[in-house]
């Protein structure tokens, strides 16, 4: 595995080539496309992102990039993750290696301007757009898991920043998550569930807040084994606070019991911070 | 024609921030003034800090400004056609009689950037400085100025 620094440099070098691909100007239009197709083959962390996905996929993306009947164009975006990012990773291999105008392809896909730089632009939007956000996010991830790992060190050489007293007895620091701040957190999460049942939130929106809750809790109970994990899951849980389902009716007890967890967890989130 | 100087002002919050849109994923965020006019290095480029991808600086203006820049265009326009037809109804003969009623000026609204629930990020790259939504912070934030990955 890289370190941290190399990752963040791949991820800037390709945050530049993929901005400058989805801002395609008339008159050059190939040449970022070409830029962007040849980093991708040769970064091997970022092949290496597309490969993993797509390992064994079996799927044609003429199914996903295709022309009706009539001649007119259309993109079927499939439902399964993989099959998208396999037939975007392909129509691009395609396009670059047959040396296929991206001019005549934009035109097929009206966008209510008159310029042609805002055709190829929405073209390039429509069918690569979720091929970058999907590496990029992949690419987040490398390099969280890099910075925990890193941490996971600094922590445990930082003798007992954060101790869990399974017997009770009371550890004299400021820092220690202590059996009463536990039992503390565990009533307010299952306040939460009681009430996240009355809510009128989509059901996925709720399992996801629910996961959150819970990793926070694993990892107070565990003296913080995955502290970036734990920050991210603590951030999912104070932007679902912004939820307008929790400005009426049961969303405002909701709103008060995940207040009261947020305000138990921050201190310790401002520790690993 | 001669290319047109107009300059406009846009007036930061509190803490000395302005605010800007990405043109990618339109999130909106806050650059500190006195960093984005440093003369040395001048920032030809710029980069969300939510999706990090990158554009020039003008691309990155909030749709109140672009129709602010357009509306003090708009009034220099009206203000040479007034100026114009004045010389022109000024020359009037017995044969021809022109009267004019100038157009009125595009109302033009004080710019001020808007608080909320931010939190200010400092670079340790560049040591510039971002002031993103925080409950919009996903995993990552960016350097507005250098692209780099704060934190
Ligand atoms: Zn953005
Ligand atoms: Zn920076």
């Amino acid at each position: 595995m890289l370190d941290i620094k190399e990752y963040k440099k791949i991820s800037l070098d390709f945050r530049r080539v993929a901005s400058n691909f989805l801002r395609t100007e008339y008159t050059n239009q190939d040449i970022p496309l070409q830029r962007f197709y040849s980093y991708i083959e040769k970064e091997s962390t970022i092949k290496n992102i597309i490969l993993n996905k797509i390992d064994g996929v079996d799927y044609d993306f003429h199914d996903c990039f295709g022309k009706d009947e009539f001649g007119r164009s259309y993109i079927d975006i499939p439902l399964d993750e993989e099959k998208h990012i396999k037939a975007m990773y392909d129509y691009l291999s395609y396009i670059v290696e047959n040396n296929v105008s991206l001019y005549s392809l934009s035109m097929d896909f009206p966008c209510g301007s008159k310029k042609i730089t805002d055709y190829l632009q929405n073209f390039i939007d429509l069918a690569f757009k979720p091929l970058i956000d999907y590496i990029q996010d992949e690419l987040s991830k490398l390099m969280i898991m890099v910075e925990e790992e890193k941490m996971g060190i600094d922590m445990s050489n930082n003798q007992g920043v954060i101790n869990y007293a399974k017997d009770n007895s009371v550890i004299k620091s400021d820092n220690v998550i202590n059996h009463n701040t536990l039992e503390e957190i565990a009533n307010v999460i299952e306040s939460i569930k009681d009430t996240i049942k009355n809510v009128d939130i989509d059901k996925d929106e709720k399992d996801n807040v629910l996961d959150d809750i819970e990793l926070v809790q694993e990892q107070l109970q565990c003296s913080i084994e995955k502290p970036a994990r734990l920050r991210k899951a603590f951030n999912n849980i104070k932007s679902f606070l912004t939820n307008s389902a929790l400005l009426t009716g049961a969303g405002i007890t909701l709103a008060e019991n995940i207040n009261e967890l947020v305000t138990i967890v921050q201190p310790f989130i401002d520790k690993i911070a | 024609m001669a290319d047109i100087e107009f300059k406009f002002q846009i007036e930061a919050d509190d803490d000395g921030y302005v605010s800007y849109e990405c043109p990618f994923c339109k999130s909106t965020f806050s650059l500190n003034a006195s960093e984005v006019q440093k003369d040395d290095p001048v920032y030809t480029e710029m980069y969300c800090p939510y999706c990090g991808l990158n554009d020039v600086p003008t691309n990155f203006y909030t749709k109140e400004v672009i129709e602010q820049t357009q509306n003090i265009a708009m009034n220099y326009m009206i203000d040479e056609i007034n100026k114009a037809f004045k010389k022109i109804t000024k020359n009037n003969n017995k044969y021809v009689k022109m009267t004019y009623k100038p157009l009125k000026n595009q109302s033009i609204k004080d710019l001020k950037t808007k608080e909320g629930t931010e939190e200010i990020f400092e670079c340790k790259n560049c040591s510039n400085h971002v002031k993103v939504d925080y409950y919009l912070g996903k995993t990552k934030v960016y350097c507005a100025f250098c692209g780099i990955d704060i934190c």
